[in-house]
């Protein structure tokens, strides 16, 4: 009786350590599949974009309306979509955050008007170059634009 | 328009129902750690022994509908081994209650952790984005320095074993200093996000090192300066520690440069000199680290906690069947020595590796989350852990001279318990802003109403000129007309 109970106590123990080791493999798992299998927002994009070059017939749902692309830089690859107006600047209200230690807080302003979209620079530090030349007033951009802001290069796309 | 139609973001998914999964086994640690006690220890279990563990998985499952609702892309491993530590230090604390005779630490523990996951549901409810808090990194620091001077204060400060710690109202004490913990932390986070950029380029070259400028650094020097200087004459000497080194963690983190963690390191051993020579206490401490045997009596903690360890072996003793309740402070600094011995190596390591979990999420979060204010902010709130655990379990393990630190979510102690919860709702809210999709429209739509119609276009000739632009550079500058394809 008291082998038996002795052994009841110390099979519980070993059951308890495992139980707990189990929930650790459980969370393990579950940490595995989130590096390898889920999709993080940033590679949701980068998957967009593979799949939207090669094959215009089946482009993804971004390509069919004008962008805004961060070809280089620190968050290369991020789109936004161009409507209503946007900011691009490193401040965390901007619409597009650029998290680029050259650019200012609130850095240029697109918008459009009834021909074409427009940006403007809002008295940034280090200016704003629209392909290569450094703008002085609202310029026209469009398809194919580099916009270079802070040491950020953004391309507009227009389908 | 069915191009329309497919511009839904992609779908990511939110992975509540494997956090929901999750939290069974998470609590069924912690219940099975108080139901193998009463089995152990009586043989039966007491009547109406369901309703603490009925209590705990409403509990968690109220956190888990908070979640669910306000941050649905959150991390779905925090919460759940958030529950399992706090089960196993509730299963703990009422273990040695039952050898002690005559307390009711769990029972007090257990309002505590009320408390605690209200204070977890009303960050995830009121916090949801953090980044307001960036804006009064000053605000905070005061806030924080009065947290931390108010056990000085006549009428509610209480000293209790030689550190004058707390607080005391209504009968409950409380230590400010775990919730400045948590302020100080916004405070640096904040101020640290604006300059990140000049703190790490501007400034004298000395060398391989580059010396920030004066006005850059001496605010923040000044922050942490006041809070260590307080701490130290508070005599709590681990939570200077503790934010001596979060400081210095939150610098590199900041500026990207490990001028920062070398020079942290070597001003943390002048430091340690100086108050080694200085402070009785602290030289009692690193003689009972590295000679414990050779004073029985001075350095009993610290033998028994060893001997029970010890005792424990591998698996442990199984719970209820050791003696942890012969250490002193078996609930606090030394509840790490009582799991020990209980559940043993195996499961003592286990228990760090959930740690580790905590951690390695929270830097995870801090890599993916896209502003610098959530990215100093978790990555602060992790290496807080990091820091926290290695000192205490470190110091009872004597791997380090010992420092009163809180084990997280284990040790006896309501405010450390409730910082922690909050701690673990701010990891939750960044990794939700983190990992939830990108593409949003909601606020082009605001702006679009409100500004895109106060230009006036054609009633320009050469093209439109915005109100917006510096005159100076008019001549130095060309203007362009580009993109008219």
């Amino acid at each position: 009786m008291n082998s038996v109970s002795a052994l009841l106590i110390g099979g519980l123990k070993i059951a308890f350590v495992a139980l707990l080791w189990l929930f650790i493999a459980l969370v393990a798992v579950v940490v595995r599949r989130d590096l390898f299998f889920v999709t993080t927002p940033g590679e949701t994009k980068a998957l967009t974009h593979a799949s939207a070059a090669p094959n215009p017939k089946r482009r993804g749902w971004a390509a069919q309306r004008p962008q805004l692309v961060v070809i280089d830089g620190a968050g290369k690859g991020d789109t936004v979509p161009l409507q209503g107006e946007l900011v691009v600047g490193r401040a965390a209200d901007a619409t597009l955050d650029v998290n680029d230690d050259y650019a200012s807080g609130h850095h240029a302003r697109f918008y459009r008007d009834d021909q074409s979209w427009i940006v403007a620079d809002l008295g940034s530090t280090n200016g704003t170059i629209v392909n290569g030349l450094r703008i002085a007033r609202p310029t026209r951009v469009g398809d194919g634009d580099i916009i270079r802001v802070g040491r950020t290069n953004l391309k507009v796309v227009e389908p | 328009m069915t191009s329309v139609a497919a511009a839904a973001p992609p779908k990511v998914p939110t992975r509540r129902w494997v956090e929901l999964g999750l939290l069974v086994p998470a609590l069924a640690v912690g219940i099975s750690g108080y139901v193998l006690t009463n089995l152990n220890r009586t043989g039966a279990l007491p009547p109406r022994w369901w309703l603490v563990p009925a209590l705990c998985a409403l509990l968690v499952l109220a956190a888990h509908v908070v979640v669910r609702v306000r941050t649905p892309y959150a991390d779905p491993v925090i919460l759940p081994v958030v529950v399992t530590l706090c089960g196993l230090g509730l299963a703990m604390l009422n273990r040695l209650d039952m050898a002690i005779g005559g307390t009711d630490v769990a029972r007090t523990q257990l309002v505590w952790m009320v408390i605690g996951v209200a204070a977890f549901a009303a960050v995830i409810i009121w916090l949801r984005d953090y980044r307001v808090l960036q804006r009064y990194p000053y605000l905070l620091f005061i806030v924080g320095m009065i947290l931390l001077l108010m056990p000085l204060m006549p009428v509610i400060g209480t000293n209790i074993n030689g550190s004058r710690i707390w607080i005391r109202i209504a009968g409950y004490s409380f230590q400010p200093a775990e919730v400045a913990k948590i302020v100080l932390t916004l405070a640096f986070a904040s101020y640290l996000a604006d300059r990140s950029d000049v703190l790490a380029s501007a400034g004298k070259k000395l060398g391989a090192l580059t010396l920030p400028r004066l006005r850059d650094i001496v605010p923040v020097f000044v922050m942490w300066a006041a809070g260590v200087v307080v701490l130290v004459f508070q005599n709590d000497l681990g939570t200077a520690l503790l934010f001596f080194g979060l400081f210095v963690v939150m610098m590199y983190v900041a500026t990207d440069r490990i001028s920062w963690v070398v020079g942290g390191l070597f001003a943390f051993a002048g430091a340690a000199a100086v108050i080694y020579r200085f402070a009785g206490h602290v030289q009692v401490r690193v003689d009972s680290w590295l000679h414990p045997f050779s004073d029985m009596s001075q350095n009993y903690q610290i033998i028994e906690g060893q001997f029970g360890m010890a005792w424990g072996g591998l698996f442990g003793r199984g719970w209820g069947l050791g003696s942890p309740s012969r250490v002193p402070l078996a609930n606090t600094d030394f509840i790490s020595a009582a799991l020990g011995e209980e559940i043993g190596l195996v499961g003592l390591v286990g228990i760090i590796v959930l740690y580790a979990l905590i951690v390695s999420r929270g830097l995870k979060t801090a890599l993916l989350v896209r502003d610098s204010f959530g990215k100093l902010l978790t990555a602060g709130f992790s290496f807080v852990f990091v820091l926290q655990v290695t000192a205490i379990i470190g110091g009872v393990t004597r791997l380090l001279p010992l420092t009163g630190l809180t084990t997280p979510f284990l040790s006896r102690g309501g405010s450390s318990l409730v910082a922690n919860w909050a701690i673990a709702a701010i990891l939750i809210v960044v990794s939700h802003q983190a990992r939830r999709p990108v593409v949003e429209f909601e606020p082009f739509v605001d702006l679009d109403v409100e500004q895109t119609a106060v230009i006036d276009l054609s009633s320009l000739e050469d093209g439109p000129v915005g109100p917006r632009v510096s005159a100076s550079e008019d001549d130095t500058t060309q203007h362009l007309k580009v993109g008219d394809k």
